[in-house]
């Protein structure tokens, strides 16, 4: 009954999750945080990411195939074990309803300027109710579909070359940036939702961390996107006004010419919809997990139809762009500790509930 | 098949909690209403997603015969006639008819205004929608690119309808005038400008100026910006020349004949043709000719910088003006070298104009930065030492062929 992921659907559904609408900005973000040359910490972001999911990839083997709340129970009491993943549930809802509140407001800087965004957020509020209500297994297929539709958009960009000059890149190299652990936050911040494997456990083959692999693979291509669209930036922008565009890849978009597509932004802005959703649709998933973990007589579609529905009243609360983002930004700097936390958090928990023998050495 | 149907009639039994299958009881009855009540629920959100598509305003509706799509904006700057009156801006848009039975195929409607709400005011001067998403140029004035641009520009760039492939150009004249042009070969001169610019950055005249080249531009420290002229004359709406930037602020111009080697110091070119005066009377072109520049920077002792502009071209000779026979190596080598020399000449020429200006139109700046440290860029007044520096210009030609008369 319970099919298990595919490894090939695990790489995807990371990617998918991974890639949302920061990616637009991270060219901004390189420049104004770290300076001329700003790309460089792309790559050294990237191994921190990398070694994060080595910290989880290690609790997992540790736990020995236990899903998260069964590894927590072995050495944390039940209540404490319940509030801790509660707080996180909640983090991750709200994410995620901020998150599709940021897309839905820069669609509207392009289109639909007048419409009211709450008619929008409501429109994919129940999407992702209904992608969340059909399983992780399935919401690997949609997100399988979803990468193969917007897979053309990032090579797009490669017939802009043309435009790139070297000698904007400058000989300078991390100059005129700010503060570089503020920029950290907001870098790591696109790579956020690898943290799905975590939740992936009882989904995979049991015993076989090898799936894990496929983890690594899907990040390391989100990567590969987000490192090749930076440094093309810097070439095609000149520094000063990459530090002053809010997404600057967005405008390179407006640049691209197909033969019978004049603004290809605007569309690619609307296949980036797909994106954003299953962004949005993991983090509620990963919500659902949790309460559900907690509250296992409820049913998993109502915890998530109220996490959707509370979610989106809160999220009401900031209305602007900037406030939405500062909002978001906030979440990420949670989502990032406990990216980090939570797996050191199982380490040390295992390790002492092996040392108390509540758990056998593998 | 016998089995598969008693596999079914078994299962539709048992689903029936194993009563009567012949009449329809009260389990039955529940029985459908929960299968109503599960369809509906499954139904719900598509019907919701439905209903919600059609929510949008009445102001985000585009009926496209209801709408102006402004093609081409104009900016003037107008005088105050008393002493104590402000300076006023004027804006003129300019927007195709969309309707058969016009008799113009273009509207135009200007506005003057001393504060930035002309947007509004020619909201109020027409029944249609003022849309800006196929805007394609905005031409100023000379007179307010000479007090500087970049306020400007901030209205345009920060509107997000408007995307940055919009050309940008300057006229020396008004700019509503301009736009006002008829000629009967010209039934629509937003279109004709649009057509004018993108054919003449292909064929080397000018290059591509748009409003994310000339921002970039702006906010890069070793380059400052270009637009082109555009200017009315008796028979069309020509290209009149390239202005010169100082930052945002117009400082100079390159005059129309000069501009195919002010692009060869500028860029690369693919094709394009270039009509060389060489004597009072003896005029030579080159045609399909390909440019490519490289830029050589270095300090001299003293720390000095000066900088070689080597400039390769590949044509045909397709024109020749005074009669004359190249029918030997050393006529078609006598030939060349005169070009390369009157090219080098008209180059270093624009250069020294640019130096005299301080303006740094071409980007040796972007080259020579890698001369320098960080701290030592950033002290430096880049536009001091590009004035005093010494830049020599080497052109080098390669001539396809001499045409088919010897």
């Amino acid at each position: 009954m319970n099919e298990k992921l595919n490894p090939f659907h695990i790489a995807i559904l990371i990617h998918v999750v991974q890639v949302g609408v920061t990616v637009f900005s991270l060219p901004r973000l390189c420049a104004v945080y770290y300076g001329t040359n700003g790309w460089i910490w792309i790559v050294i972001i990237g191994i921190a990411v990398t070694a994060n999911i080595a910290l989880i990839h290690a609790a997992v083997k540790m736990g020995g195939g236990r899903p998260l709340p069964e590894m927590l129970g072995l050495f944390l009491p039940k209540p404490v074990s319940g509030i801790l993943q509660l707080a996180i549930g909640c983090m991750y809802a709200l994410s995620a309803c901020l998150t599709s509140k940021q897309y839905v407001l820069m669609f509207e800087l392009q289109s639909f300027p007048a419409t009211n965004p709450y008619v929008f957020r409501a429109g994919i509020d129940v999407l992702i109710l209904c992608l969340v209500v059909i399983g992780i297994y399935n919401l690997g297929k949609a997100a399988t579909i979803v990468f193969f539709a917007t897979i053309p958009f990032p090579f797009f960009y490669l017939s802009l070359l043309h435009d790139v000059k070297l000698v904007r890149y400058t000989p300078f190299f991390l100059k005129d940036g700010g503060h570089w652990v503020e920029g950290f936050f907001q870098v790591f911040a696109a790579f956020l939702g690898f943290e799905l494997c975590l939740f992936l456990v009882p989904y995979v083959q049991r015993g076989d961390t090898r799936w894990f692999y496929a983890v690594y693979a899907g990040n390391t291509f989100s990567w590969f996107i987000y490192l090749a669209l930076t440094v093309l930036a810097f070439g095609f922008s000149s520094f000063g006004q990459l530090k002053d565009l809010l997404f600057p890849l967005l405008e390179m978009a407006g640049h691209l010419t197909l033969p019978v597509v004049e603004r290809v932004d605007t569309l690619m802005f609307t296949f980036f919809f797909l994106m954003a959703v299953m962004t949005a649709t993991a983090y509620f998933w990963m919500a659902t997990e949790l309460v559900t973990y907690v509250f296992p007589n409820i049913r998993k579609g109502w915890v998530a139809a109220f996490l959707i529905a509370s979610t989106y009243f809160v999220s009401s609360i900031p209305n602007e762009l900037s406030r939405v983002s500062a909002w978001l930004q906030l979440m990420a700097k949670l989502a990032i500790g406990t990216s980090f936390l939570l797996p050191v958090l199982l380490l040390i928990g295992m390790l002492a509930a092996r040392a108390l023998g509540r758990v056998k050495a593998p | 098949m016998r089995r598969a149907i008693a596999r079914l009639v078994r299962r539709t039994g048992n689903r029936a909690g194993g009563r009567r299958t012949g009449s329809f009881g009260r389990t039955d009855g529940r029985r459908l209403l929960r299968l109503m009540g599960r369809a509906a629920a499954w139904s719900l959100p598509a019907v919701l997603s439905l209903l919600l598509s059609g929510c949008g305003t009445q102001a985000d509706k585009r009926v496209l015969e209801e709408l102006g799509m402004v093609s081409v904006m104009g900016f003037d700057l107008e005088k105050g006639e008393a002493s104590d009156e402000k300076d006023s801006n004027r804006t003129t848009v300019l927007f195709p008819v969309i309707n058969p039975m016009a008799k113009v195929e273009e509207e135009t409607l200007s506005v003057a205004s001393n504060s930035n709400d002309s947007r509004q005011r020619l909201a109020r001067m027409t029944d249609r929608k003022l849309v800006f998403g196929q805007l394609r140029t905005v031409i100023y004035s000379a007179s307010i690119a000479e007090g500087g641009l970049l306020d400007d520009l901030d209205a345009l760039i920060r509107d997000p309808t408007i995307g940055t492939r919009v050309k940008l150009a300057l006229s020396d004249g008004n700019v509503r005038k301009l736009l006002a042009f008829k000629h009967p070969a010209i039934p629509r001169v937003g279109r004709y400008i649009d057509l004018l610019l993108e054919k003449e950055s292909i064929h080397l005249f000018i290059p591509q100026v748009n409003l994310h080249t000339f921002y970039r531009d702006l906010k890069d420290d070793g380059i400052d910006p270009i637009a082109p002229f555009l200017n009315p004359s008796e028979q069309s709406v020509r290209l009149d020349g390239i202005g010169l930037f100082r930052d945002d602020r117009l400082v100079g111009r390159i005059p129309a004949d000069d501009m195919p080697y002010f692009v060869m110091l500028y860029s690369h070119f693919h094709q394009g043709t270039l009509t060389v005066q060489l004597t009072e009377n003896e005029v030579v072109t080159l045609s399909a000719l390909r440019s490519d520049r490289e830029v050589r920077v270095r300090r001299k002792a003293g720390g000095v910088p000066e900088a070689e502009i080597l400039v390769k071209l590949h044509g045909t000779v397709v024109e020749h003006f005074g009669y004359e026979r190249f029918s030997t190596d050393k006529k078609q080598d006598e030939l060349k070298r005169r070009i390369v020399r009157k090219v080098e000449e008209k180059c270093k020429e624009q250069l020294e104009l640019m130096q005299r200006l301080r303006a740094d139109c071409i980007g040796i700046g972007q080259h020579a930065r890698r001369l320098y440290g960080y701290d030592e860029w950033i002290k430096l007044d880049w536009r001091e030492a590009f004035a005093g520096m010494d830049i020599k210009v080497k052109a080098e030609l390669k001539v396809k062929d001499f045409g088919i008369y010897q």
